[in-house]
């Protein structure tokens, strides 16, 4: 209930907030260098997504392609989603087998979103400790 | 209970509670007054006779002022709802007033059950079929009612 004493605390529930979520990520983000929808259009528990980031430029990831799945679970967003490279790399916060280490790359609470942790996570291959580090042949999956 | 929640939105669920609509049932979450578990049973006469239909249903910070955000959570066949759910109703959309309630929404879903329009489709293929062999259309969604939207 509300914690704020009296005053009304909108909270969207999950599947709506996943819908706005989606919206958003079909009319898309930007520079385009970020995509994101689900994997399958008739998933009604809107689970089960998929994403692309692309490197960024100047970095040891430029003009790769990075596929990822992602995992929007019944706790979402209150619980943040299970991210994972499908592309292997060679970034902090990934581990051996593509698993993102969410905390690695936001302070996660229930107003982030998908595309909040794809950002942040393309935003850290441009940190000086990830953007020279050496990386799997390009295209080469988990 | 929340405390500030709008008074309209109390007012609302007070009447939906003691005077339902019928075949609709309408109740708040334990957790989010804004939120509503809909069980709508498929009008009489129509595809979706006998089947039973989850939806869920939102108002939004902006509401009244803004329409309600709903959703079928059961699978079902019809040219104005979409396969995640998503509803095709004017009402909901560019034809929302502040005059219209809960309930309003809730007869039209209902009213969309028993006549659908596949001329301001939002499922393309479904709206597609329910045109080009109508016949056809109907027996799917009977089909897909018995499977997804009736109770072992």
């Amino acid at each position: 209930m509300a914690a704020s004493g009296g005053k009304d605390t909108v909270v969207v529930p999950r599947n709506f907030r996943v819908l706005e979520e989606l919206e958003k990520a079909r009319s898309g983000y930007g520079d385009g260098t970020i995509s994101l929808g689900l994997e399958r259009n008739d998933d009604m528990t809107m689970s089960h997504w998929q994403a692309m980031i692309l490197g960024p430029p100047g970095t040891t990831y430029d003009n790769r392609m990075y596929s990822l799945r992602i995992h929007a679970g019944e706790n979402y967003p209150r619980e943040a989603p299970a991210v994972r490279f499908l592309t292997k790399i060679n970034l902090e916060g990934v581990d051996s087998q593509g698993k993102v280490n969410t905390s690695n790359f936001i302070n996660w609470n229930y107003n982030c979103s998908i595309y909040m942790l794809l950002d942040q996570i393309r935003k850290s291959m441009r940190n000086p400790r990830n953007k020279k580090s050496s990386q799997p042949p390009d295209g080469a999956t988990y | 209970m929340a405390g500030g929640l709008p008074r309209r939105i109390i007012k609302e669920t007070q009447r939906l509670m003691a005077e339902p609509v019928p075949g609709i049932k309408a109740v708040p979450d334990e957790g989010n007054a804004r939120y509503f578990h809909v069980i709508v049973e498929g009008p009489a006469e129509s595809p979706f006779e006998g089947g039973t239909f989850k939806l869920e249903l939102f108002l939004p910070e902006e509401y009244p002022m803004s329409a309600p955000k709903v959703r079928f959570m059961t699978k079902i066949y019809h040219p104005n709802i979409d396969k995640l759910g998503r509803i095709c109703l004017d009402i909901l959309k560019d034809k929302w007033s502040p005059a219209l309630q809960i309930r309003t929404v809730l007869l039209s879903i209902q009213a969309l059950l028993s006549a659908p329009n596949p001329d301001d489709p939002l499922e393309n293929d479904v709206a597609e079929q329910w045109k080009v062999n109508e016949a056809q259309a109907i027996a799917t969604a009977k089909q897909w009612t018995k499977m997804y939207a009736t109770r072992g």
